[in-house]
């Protein structure tokens, strides 16, 4: 009687607020370009863990490397977790984000595939473990620059801010 | 012997360039604040001045924010004995007298407010370095009576100033170079209808700096020391000054009070300020400086300068989330 008192509502609980009681953490790593000082890490690590949708960071102070731990029952935005690095003064090098297959195929709520499109080599398709992100946002200039070529000449339209993104 | 210990610092520190920062205690980077996060920079400078034997000191404290990730505005507020807060009446007397034992010592009092803004126009960002530029322009608004030729905004003459920021990271390498220009305004006294200017002045910093220690980071507590070597060469126009209407034309006292007519003459000179930095938690930072004549010299100080300086950021209270270093 009283074990049929705590789980009906538990149950009820789990049916109404699904993401909010199990949040789908997995990790984004981002590496940060133009800085060295442990001052500035600080001040990236910072301006990253402010994100909504970021329950915690770990940077790597001698790679400069930021292990973001993301809350995928969350509306997610790679724009604004990349703008966060700008906000503290520094770049993106590289953007690398858990592949559909690790999150279950849900991203924002809908089909992980529709989110995502690659452009990369032909030969890991569907084998990856995380993608790569591409954008004026997710890289340094130079390689975003080679990437756009490739992208203007697939004739793409890079939609970043209906969350679809490039990957390789 | 100044000089050549200088020069060995100078050989010194850029034979170690592998171990640098860009947290220059005198010149500003071209890297600006983060966006939307503060910071305060107490800063202290001590002096001798040798023709009296006084120690002449200052207090400044500064306020910073990064108005965007490009955008920074600070305001330093400056305390100091340097000056009178306005000329006596007798100004001539006052010229050639004031920096003597028995002329009667200024006090301290609120020296000026400087208000500078910075705005980074180029970024070229690669891993573990960076070369960045931004241009800068500065305003001060001084309640003392500046008496020598070479105008300061920081916080001596009332005026304005701007410049180019040009700083180059590598790994733990970096050295900035930045060229400004000074326009100090009219001082005006109406009592004795004085009006004193300074002269423009343009002048050159390059500073670089290295750090000791740690050698490889494990947390964000691991105390910084770094080390810096900064120079700057700096040239200035002659003073004008005016009584009555009439110029008062300071070559005729180059034989009599030779000091004070080099320090209204227009000149140049080079300095140097070496200073050794710690910065615990990643965060607050404790810079210890002293400033040497290396050429001519600045008739706004005497060397060697000693300066003490405080600086933190405050980020501000984050939400209870968790963070790992």
């Amino acid at each position: 009687m009283y074990l049929k008192a705590i789980l009906v509502p538990f149950i009820f609980l789990l049916a109404a607020f699904p993401g909010k009681l199990f949040a789908q953490l997995d990790t984004v790593k981002i590496g940060v370009n133009g800085l060295t000082c442990s001052s500035c890490s600080k001040a990236v690590e910072d301006k990253l863990v402010r994100v909504a949708f970021v329950k915690s960071v770990h940077m790597n102070l001698n790679k400069n490397e930021a292990a973001v731990i993301v809350d995928f029952s969350q509306t997610i935005d790679w724009n604004v977790l990349a703008k966060a690095v700008y906000n503290a003064g520094f770049s993106v090098g590289s953007f690398i984000v858990p592949s559909c297959g690790s999150i279950n195929n849900n991203f924002n709520g809908k089909e992980c595939s529709a989110s995502y499109l690659y452009i990369g080599q032909p030969v890991t398709l569907g084998q990856e473990k995380n993608y790569t992100l591409i954008g004026k946002l997710f890289m340094d200039k130079k390689t975003y620059t080679e990437w756009k070529k490739k992208i203007d000449k697939l004739a793409l339209v890079e939609k970043s801010n209906v969350n679809q993104y490039f990957y390789y | 012997m100044i000089f050549r210990w200088a020069i060995f610092f100078s050989v010194f520190s850029i034979c170690l360039n592998g171990f640098t920062q860009e947290l220059f205690p005198r010149a500003e980077p071209a890297s600006t604040v983060p966006k939307g996060v503060s910071g305060f920079r107490f800063f202290y400078n001590r002096y001798k001045e040798q023709s009296s034997g006084r120690t002449k000191e200052g207090f400044y404290l500064r306020y910073m924010l990064g108005i965007t990730s490009k955008w920074t505005v600070m305001s330093t507020l400056g305390i100091s004995n340097h000056h009178y807060s306005a000329f006596p009446t007798d100004i001539l007397q006052y010229f050639f007298n004031h920096h003597l034992r028995g002329y009667p010592p200024a006090g301290f009092q609120i020296e000026g407010v400087n208000v500078y803004t910075k705005y980074r126009f180029y970024t070229l960002d690669k891993y573990h370095q960076h070369f960045r530029m931004a241009a800068f322009a500065e305003g001060c608004k001084s309640f003392v009576a500046h008496d020598s030729a070479e105008p300061t905004l920081m916080t001596d003459n009332t005026g304005y100033g701007g410049g180019i920021i040009a700083t180059y990271l590598y790994e733990r390498f970096a050295a900035s170079v930045t060229a400004g220009y000074i326009h100090p305004l009219v001082y005006k006294q109406t009592d004795i209808d004085i009006r004193f200017q300074s002269g423009n002045a343009t002048y050159i910093e390059l500073s670089t700096g290295y750090r000791v220690w740690p050698l490889e980071y494990s947390t964000y507590s691991d105390l910084n020391i770094n080390l810096y070597a900064e120079f700057m060469w700096k040239s200035y126009g002659m003073a004008h000054l005016e009584q009555y209407g009439q110029t008062i034309h300071f070559d005729k006292f180059a034989s009599s009070n030779p000091y004070s007519y080099q320090e209204l003459s227009g000149s140049s000179y080079i300095d140097s300020r070496f200073s050794v930095q710690f910065i615990s938690n990643s965060n607050t930072r404790i810079d210890f400086g002293v400033t040497l004549a290396l050429k001519n010299r600045s008739y706004n100080y005497w060397a060697p300068m000693f300066t003490l300086q405080y600086q933190t950021y405050l980020y501000g209270k984050r939400k209870s989330k968790k963070k790992h270093s």
